[in-house]
């Protein structure tokens, strides 16, 4: 009969804290905003887009900035790619793009499995499945050869593991595992894994410090390939998030920026690059 | 038969001891809903989860909701509204606390709807500013019901907008409030007492809430259907 008692005691002289620890109980709330948005640069981030939610992709990477004045620090050439980001759920996100980078198409799959939150249900991290399949669509250097369509077609796996530690930092991993079914040279394995750590840091309400590194396990490439690492801010303006930054990978699909990344930090071989995300509310919740 | 009596019996004994104990009326499922409108753009968010307590016979009011319950039509909306302006992590809540005046005249015994006049503080956004609302209390067959509709200005809540978008936000934002009250029983007599109130919950009430993170809740509730001999998770090797 104890439980009777207490509240009894308590209701005297505020009224909500009744029901204020009750309520504190029942609740999850899950963490919000971990990143502006679902990239870190070039790797996905842990967000997926909200459901109904349309995000359109711009990104662009110049040429390196060690071809100096003559190529205006690479402002001369560009890479891109376009795509298109849609939140099927809150979980589930599928996503289409087209890069410059071998004339690639490329199409993924995300979905978040755990969410982070506190309350009811307590769950130290976010969890989500990335799955992606590309397809090289650039004309065969050698077509007197015979070449198959299979041999145009990559895939990337990836789990990402993430945590908002504050409303400052953000950090994750994503073990991941990259199938090129052709390669150039018996050197290359046409399995390829990696670690990839991204984080984040907020300055401000509008703005972040992103980094990323993607560690490939060593003698699984030809040499000459370098890990990726990418530093830039997120810039977000209403609609718009506006990611700018510094890699040395030149693709924007992930088996490119993975195991194929030329570009060497030490000796200026880095992009200045862009990512450009809109976002537009297809399909409107409905209220009662 | 005799269990029939003595079911009876002390279901009257409760019934009458919740009505003589019925001063004090809560909900959980209050509706919050607030509207801007600008000729650029109107938005509007909804939250069905806000908490009141109604105390009839002084007249003293209360209402909490949480920040992030608020759900807007679009998602990036709704996490400005979060991150942007009302800094929901640092301010969790909005509360409300406050008198009906003359709550004499509103006769709970009778049905009928009553206009009141509600003062008391509004506190968003960790600022407090008194505020005075009109709205209306109806009794209908024994059952309350308020509505309340008055107006906010974001500015006074030191809610800063931006250049940018000052002409998207309006300068006082209209706040629609709706709540249908149920009467608050300590013991939990009531049949539609809330779960909270069930003796486990007001049990774990005493426990310490600060728990360290932990993982335990998926393997327990994964585990859960399988729990056979060593209760071996599904993601275990094997």
């Amino acid at each position: 009969m104890l439980w009777q008692i207490a509240p009894l005691a308590a209701q005297e002289d505020d009224l909500l804290s009744l029901l204020d620890e009750e309520t504190e109980l029942e609740e999850t709330e899950y963490v919000t905003a971990s990143f502006k948005t679902n990239r870190v640069i070039n790797l996905h981030s842990l967000e997926s887009t909200a459901a109904g939610v349309f995000d359109f992709k711009i990104s662009h990477r110049f040429g390196f900035l060690n071809g100096g004045l003559y190529e205006l620090f690479g402002l001369d050439n560009a890479s891109m790619r376009l795509g298109g980001d849609f939140g099927i759920t809150d979980r589930l996100t599928v996503g289409v793009g087209r890069s410059t980078f071998e004339k690639t198409y490329d199409g993924f799959l995300k979905y978040k499995f755990l969410r982070q939150s506190k309350g009811k249900v307590n769950m130290p991290l976010t969890a989500a499945f990335l799955s992606t399949a590309a397809i090289k669509s650039i004309k065969w250097p050698n077509p007197d050869r015979e070449n198959y369509f299979s041999s145009r077609m990559y895939y990337t796996f990836q789990l990402i593991l993430g945590r908002k530690f504050s409303e400052r930092l953000t950090l994750q991993v994503s073990p991941t595992l990259v199938h090129r079914n052709l390669v150039t040279t018996k050197l290359e394995e046409n399995d390829v894994f990696a670690a990839a750590f991204a984080g984040r840091i907020k300055i401000s309400s509008r703005l972040a410090i992103n980094a990323e590194y993607i560690y490939v396990l060593p003698d699984q490439l030809a040499p000459g390939f370098k890990n990726s690492l990418s530093i830039g801010f997120d810039i977000e303006t209403g609609g718009h998030v506006f990611q700018l930054h510094f890699t040395n990978s030149t693709a924007m699909v992930e088996h490119g920026f993975i195991p194929q990344t030329i570009g060497d930090w030490l000796d200026g071989g880095v992009h200045f690059g862009f990512n450009v995300s809109r976002v537009f509310t297809v399909v409107r919740p409905k209220f009662e | 038969m005799k269990r029939v009596i003595v079911v009876l019996s002390l279901a009257f004994a409760l019934l009458g001891a919740n009505q003589a104990s019925a001063q004090k009326f809560f909900t959980r499922e209050g509706k919050i809903s607030f509207f801007s409108e600008t000729p650029v753009e109107n938005i509007e968010a909804h939250n069905q989860k806000a908490t009141s307590v109604l105390e009839t016979s002084t007249g003293q009011m209360e209402f909490a909701v949480l920040v992030k319950g608020f759900q807007f039509e679009k998602a990036l909306m709704q996490e400005h509204f979060n991150e942007n302006y009302l800094e929901s992590t640092k301010f969790p809540k909005a509360i409300f606390k406050g008198t009906i005046q003359e709550i004499a005249k509103v006769d709970f015994e009778k049905d009928g709807t009553y206009p009141v006049v509600v003062k008391g503080d509004m506190t968003i956004h960790g600022v407090t500013k008194p505020v005075t609302a009109n709205g209306q209390i109806t009794v209908k067959n024994g059952a309350i019901s308020a509505n309340s509709t008055f107006n906010l200005a974001p500015e006074d809540f030191d809610i800063k907008i931006p250049a940018v978008v000052r002409d998207n936000i309006a300068k006082s934002v209209k706040v629609v409030v709706k709540a249908d009250f149920q009467p608050y029983t300590s013991s939990g007599s009531s049949k539609d007492r809330a779960v909270g109130d069930r003796p486990i919950f007001l049990f774990l009430k005493t426990l310490p809430h600060e728990k360290p993170y932990t993982i335990a809740p998926v393997f327990a509730l994964a585990n859960c259907p399988f729990s056979g001999p060593g209760r071996r998770s599904p993601f275990a090797p094997g």
